[in-house]
């Protein structure tokens, strides 16, 4: 009983997640302390500052949050000490911001900072940019892929059946996270992070549209054989109409939930080659990249606080595949009666 | 007396592979229909008369091979004829209606959605104006508040309201010829009825002609004009209605019609005709019906009889026709 609520609940929860992750990264610059790349030299390896809430009585006269400024003490163990008398305010909606902190501070890391200075919150919304977009770009391309293939395959059947079929398997047939990985090791260095990130959705979605082929062939051999079908071709309706009129419209359902299904595969994919150090290069960011540096136990050990981006790296994926799942129970009326 | 045929098959020979051979659906069958006229084809499962429309019409699954003959719809040869040629006859001058109005239409959309995606088929209209004309169709075939069951889906409708659909959908681009394949064998004997009805007075109304294919010979009595038998992939009597039920001139024909139960025989036993239509491969040498007919003689293994023109006008393909009247 309960986990059927929750799984009931997981539907705006995920959504809920899903927008959250979304509106962060498009608005990053607006939410964003700082840009990407600032290097803060005074800063290096900072801790993550704590949010406090300001007691009620000071929320309209200071600010509704701050933090407290914290110094570099012991530059060789990247030491800081946080000066608990001092406080610096946090205001929303100032300076073109979200939530800034107030002029004169620029040393605010609420997600501490990586060896050069640079701010953990504000790359990881930044990077969220990349590992975000590049699931969605990645599904818009693999399946507009997949479904001309298996459209094209199940409908034309024969020889051109045929020989998709086999293409389809020598894709599925591939080592595709090393194939990728050799791949994308030979993009040419030099290029844009906007370059190499159309390059790597490029890469993946090639690799990735046989499965969904292989799907949509079987279900349009299945459709182009019903008798509304025939129907339609005694009246005098075109391939591509009764594709667009019949087909289409009767894999709608699967396609959309295979493509909330798949978009966590490119989050994924991503992140594992950025991480491997193949995928997205500096100065550009992504969750994968920074996780680059969670790679060293000692980092890792002293500073936990480099593990954020792979937490939402978690959770983006969790919530796609929570809200592919409810989306199925929804659309696809046998497990719909067995969820009741 | 006659004018032209509107439709004129000859000779048409139908080929299925199948992985166990080349099967002979339909071996050499010919039919004429006259504008505004019904002809009747009829015959038993496996008979061809499927196939036959199918041909017609382009339809053929893959496997099937139209051999030969020719396939003449208002002067042109259909066979000769493109994909897209093809396609702008479809529906457009020639529809047809199938056997399963549950499944024939999309359970996904609306029924007047579909009947206007025929108009857009052939004509480069709006989606207002082919759904009025869909509407306006819907009325025509006498569907009750057309612009309210318009908007229903096929799950909604009962099967002689889809049928009716089916039947708007067909006619919706005025067709000079409705080939209609088992338009009833799917319903009650009610709505039966109501649906040759309405075919009838759709035709009256449209000036069209219907190629009317069933296997209940009490359909086609009382709607064809013209009848066709159809045995074994091929037409073996085509006649006048009457002529055809009052004075059946083939064997098989008396059979099929001595098979039929009458009112005031009730405790005669039904006669059937022994054995079953042969398999296309399996096709008896001569005369296809010669196995299972009682006038069988040694010359009609030898040699298959020709489909002979008689007075009436009808043909015949049998040596050993039957008077006027004469019992077998």
């Amino acid at each position: 009983m309960r986990i059927r609520a929750w799984r009931r609940s997981s539907w705006g929860l995920s959504g809920a997640i899903l927008f959250l992750l979304y509106f962060s990264a498009i608005f990053a610059p607006w939410i964003a302390f700082h840009a990407p790349e600032t290097q803060d030299r005074q800063s290096p390896d900072a801790p993550p500052m704590i949010l406090h809430l300001s007691s009620p009585q000071e929320w309209i006269s200071e600010s509704l949050l701050y933090v407290h400024p914290q110094t570099l003490v012991d530059p060789m163990r990247r030491l800081y000490k946080v000066d608990l008398a001092q406080r610096i305010p946090l205001q929303f909606f100032v300076h073109g911001h979200f939530l800034a902190p107030a002029p004169g501070h620029a040393n605010v890391f609420l997600l501490g900072t990586d060896a050069l200075g640079r701010d953990l919150f504000s790359r990881v919304l930044f990077g969220g940019r990349v590992s975000l977009s590049i699931g969605i770009v990645g599904v818009v391309i693999s399946f507009t892929i997949g479904i001309f293939i298996g459209i094209v395959a199940g409908y034309a059947g024969g020889r051109v059946d045929h020989l998709l079929m086999r293409l389809c398997e020598v894709m599925m047939a591939l080592p595709s996270f090393f194939f990728l990985l050799a791949l994308a090791a030979v993009i040419p260095p030099g290029l844009s992070p906007v370059q190499t990130f159309f390059i790597l959705v490029a890469l993946m979605s090639f690799i990735r549209w046989a499965g969904l082929a292989r799907v949509l062939r079987g279900m349009t051999a299945s459709i182009r054989e019903r008798d509304y079908v025939h129907a339609a071709r005694a009246l005098g309706a075109s391939p591509m109409r009764i594709v667009f009129q019949h087909v289409l419209p009767a894999t709608f359902s699967y396609t959309l939930v295979a493509a909330t299904l798949a978009i966590p595969g490119f989050i994924l994919g991503e992140s594992a080659l950025s991480l491997l150090g193949v995928g997205i290069q500096e100065p550009g960011t992504s969750w994968g990249a920074l996780l680059r540096d969670a790679q060293n136990l000692t980092n890792l050990d002293y500073r936990p606080w480099v593990l954020a981006p792979g937490i939402l790296i978690v959770v983006a994926t969790m919530a796609f595949n929570f809200l592919g799942d409810r989306l199925q129970d929804r659309l696809d009326p046998q497990t719909k009666a067995l969820s009741r | 007396m006659k004018g032209s045929p509107i439709l004129q098959v000859s000779n048409l020979v139908v080929d299925f592979h199948t992985p166990h051979g080349v099967a002979r659906a339909v071996d050499g069958a010919s039919f004429d229909l006259y504008s505004g006229e019904t002809l009747g084809l009829v015959g038993e499962s496996g008979s061809g008369k499927s196939v036959s429309a199918l041909s017609i019409l382009g339809l053929l699954s893959p496997s099937a091979r139209v051999v030969s003959g020719t396939i003449h719809f208002e002067g042109r040869d259909l066979l000769q004829l493109s994909a897209r040629e093809l396609r702008a006859v479809r529906g457009k001058e020639i529809a047809m209606i199938f056997q399963e109005p549950m499944t024939s239409l999309n359970p996904l959309f609306t029924v007047g959605r579909q009947v206007a995606e025929v108009v857009r088929h052939h004509e480069r209209v709006s989606r207002r104006v082919a759904w009025d004309r869909a509407v306006e169709m819907l009325r025509t075939v006498e569907i009750p508040d057309p612009e309210r069951r318009a908007a229903s889906y096929p799950h909604e409708l009962s099967g002689g309201m889809r049928q009716r659909v089916m039947i708007a959908m067909a006619l919706v681009c005025r067709p000079k010829l409705l080939i209609a394949d088992e338009p009833t064998t799917a319903l009650d004997a009610t709505i039966e009825a109501e649906i040759l009805d309405l075919l009838s007075e759709m035709q009256k109304k449209f000036a069209m002609s219907v190629l009317l294919i069933t296997h209940d010979l009490g359909v086609v009595s009382r709607r064809a004009s013209e009848v066709a038998v159809l045995y074994s992939g091929r037409i073996i009597e085509q006649a006048h209605a009457t002529d055809i039920f009052m004075a059946p001139a083939h064997p098989y024909t008396r059979m099929l019609l001595d098979s039929l139960p009458r009112l005031y025989q009730r405790h005669a036993r039904l006669a059937a005709i022994p054995g079953a239509v042969p398999e296309p491969d399996k096709r008896p040498d001569g005369c296809r019906f010669g196995d299972r007919c009682p006038r069988v003689t040694a010359e009609c293994t030898e040699e298959e009889p020709e489909l002979e023109m008689l007075a009436g006008p009808r043909s015949v393909a049998c040596r050993h026709r039957l008077m006027s009247g004469e019992l077998l």
